[in-house]
């Protein structure tokens, strides 16, 4: 490097310590004549390696070497983005600037945490609309026809009338739930934590979605407390409940005619960990991994389905808000299912501290 | 490192000292350029693959575009070294190492047309009904790129035994197809209206599986270039 105007020592100084970035000089055939810390956990390869190698052969990575032979080409600097590392699993945005001796700097700035983000949120944009357009449009569509003239006709009026409440409430609903989930998230909601008795809890959510299960003729059996063990976790009552009884809900609404939902609860390794199960359709392994998050949704037909039966159903929420009070608590959340013979869901809790 | 630098290289006569160096860069060239090849190959793959599972019409669209450049970068890494033989007459190990790359370099361009295919079909899949995507699909395209990605190492390290190895992972991406297949037969005797779909699932997989035989072909070439025996290291 004759024109560089930094010395050797300083310069090796520089790439060190750039802060979470790589740094790379190249000369004008794109062959790597210096490499800073972390290009050698990049490649994979003993950072000695990289020098003399062509950016191509180190790094593997195409939009990478066409931004590095723009900047060369015109002599001009020039951005861009690149997925590099082993199954290019990690995203840099990079930034290659041409020096006056016809090298190049590279500079590589991970961006994988905010591509994650970024997708979050896309995500939730796109789900958000879906889920807001698909109800109002029917709304729309049944109060243009009401008032096209079916208005006089008092058996489609009636029927009209009771599908856009149905499609209201569901809205209603998912504001709830949104504003729920907004508020657990970013931690505005107090946990009013006190020792609980999980049989109390389990009790509860029994008795609340008794009426629910019976009308869609769903057993629901309140599994034996453990004997012998006096447990009491730390827990917000209110919110616990809520969760299972979000949980209860699916297994009711998932479950396959004439079967039945358990609730109980064990003494585990995290404290007690409350169970519901169902006999339904199970849930594939895959979707296992995903179905805490916000808006996943195994199956959309099959949950519209069910939603119609059980009169209104969730957004696809209800999971991520048990997910996030659990997790509010110390907690965790976790599912077993075997496909085609049923689902266990469970929420973990902490004991409660002697008092 | 195992580089081969060519001992046995042209004979260049009185101009070898500032000759020898031209071929040496050329060569490099080259193989940049193959290396390069197998970068927007793997990147075709995985965008290919993305395209089907989140029915993305568009991206689809870029990949069968930029299937274009491959073809190009093909052409040109032909001509590169049929030029250097025509006017070089390498011999030995050169001449091994050119003819390796050309062959590796046609098996890449073959790569791409699977890629476009598999784009093609994500279209086509698209506008049929929506049907979950066989999860060994993304698994299968997952095991094909970290394949190419390492016959691109071996190729660049000129490494036998690097070359073996990938060879010795086509089994797996084998077992995969057979079990897309059978998903595929499974879907069709359920759901006979979803044929269109598992027959495109099968398609895509079929695809992958090949992807990952010519993958083996470049283990091949590496095989060759270093030991000059061509061998079959998926019997």
């Amino acid at each position: 490097m004759s024109t560089d105007p930094l010395d050797a020592a300083a310069f090796a100084a520089l790439l060190e310590r750039t802060a979470g970035d790589i740094l790379l000089i190249i000369d004008d055939q794109l062959r790597i004549t210096r490499a800073g810390a972390g290009a050698a956990v990049l490649t994979q390869r003993p950072a000695g390696e990289l020098i003399g190698m062509s950016l191509i052969a180190a790094f593997g990575s195409a939009p990478l070497d066409a931004l590095a032979r723009r900047a060369a080409s015109e002599r001009s600097p020039s951005l861009g983005e690149a997925d590099l590392g082993p199954r290019g699993g990690r995203a840099f945005a990079v930034d290659a600037v041409p020096l006056t001796g016809g090298e190049l700097v590279l500079a590589l700035h991970e961006i994988t945490a905010l591509r994650r983000a970024e997708r979050v949120r896309r995500d939730f944009v796109t789900n958000i609309s879906h889920e807001l357009r698909t109800p109002l449009a029917s709304v729309k569509l049944m109060a243009e026809t009401l008032s096209a003239g079916a208005v006089e006709d008092a058996a489609t009026a009636g029927q009209f009338a009771v599908q856009i409440e149905r499609e209201v409430d569901h809205l209603a609903q998912l504001v709830a739930e949104l504003l729920d989930l907004s508020m657990i998230e970013s931690g505005e909601t107090t946990l009013r934590l006190e020792p609980v008795d999980p049989t109390t809890v389990i009790a509860d959510v029994a008795e609340r979605i008794g009426p629910v299960a019976a009308r869609r003729g769903i057993a629901v059996q309140l599994l034996p407390e453990p004997e012998g063990v006096e447990a009491r976790v730390s827990a917000d009552a209110g919110r616990l409940g809520q969760a299972l009884l979000n949980l209860a809900h699916n297994a009711v609404k998932y479950n396959r005619p004439g079967g039945e939902v358990r609730l109980g609860w064990e003494s585990s390794a995290g404290g007690v960990r409350f169970t519901v199960a169902d006999d339904g359709i199970g849930i594939s392994e895959p979707h296992q991994q995903r179905i805490f998050e916000r808006f996943y949704k195994v199956d959309r037909s099959r949950a519209q389905e069910s939603d119609d039966a059980t009169g209104g159903g969730s957004a696809g929420l209800g999971l991520a808000i048990v997910r996030h009070i659990a997790e509010a608590h110390g907690g965790s959340v976790g599912v077993r299912s075997v496909e085609r013979e049923g689902s266990v869901f469970w929420v973990e809790l902490p004991l409660a501290g002697p008092a | 490192m195992d580089r081969g630098s060519g001992q046995a290289g042209v004979s260049l006569g009185h101009g070898h000292e500032r000759l020898r160096p031209t071929f040496e860069q050329a060569l490099a060239n080259v193989k940049d350029n193959v290396l390069r090849l197998g970068a927007l190959v793997e990147r075709a793959v995985e965008r290919a693959a993305r395209a089907l599972v989140e029915r993305d019409v568009e991206l689809a669209d870029q990949v069968r575009w930029e299937d274009a450049d491959v073809n190009e970068l093909q052409r040109s890494i032909n001509q590169e070294i049929t030029s250097l033989i025509a006017r070089q007459g390498p011999v030995a190990r050169d001449v091994r190492e050119l003819l390796a790359l050309y062959h590796a370099a046609a098996e890449l361009e073959r790569m791409g047309d699977y890629a476009t295919s598999i784009a093609k079909l994500a279209q086509q899949l698209a506008a049929e009904p929506e049907e979950p995507i066989f999860r060994q699909i993304p698994e299968m395209e997952r095991l094909c790129r970290s394949q190419l990605r390492a016959a691109m190492r071996a190729l660049v390290d000129v490494s036998e035994q690097q070359a073996r190895d990938v060879c010795a992972g086509d089994d797996e991406l084998d077992a995969l197809y057979k079990s897309v297949y059978e998903a595929s037969i499974a879907l069709m005797e359920k759901s006979p209206d979803r044929a269109r779909q598992a027959t495109h699932m099968l398609f895509a997989a079929h695809h992958l599986e090949r992807l990952g035989d010519r993958v083996t072909n470049i283990g091949e070439d590496v095989v060759f270039l270093v030991t000059g025996q061509i061998e079959d290291l998926n019997p």
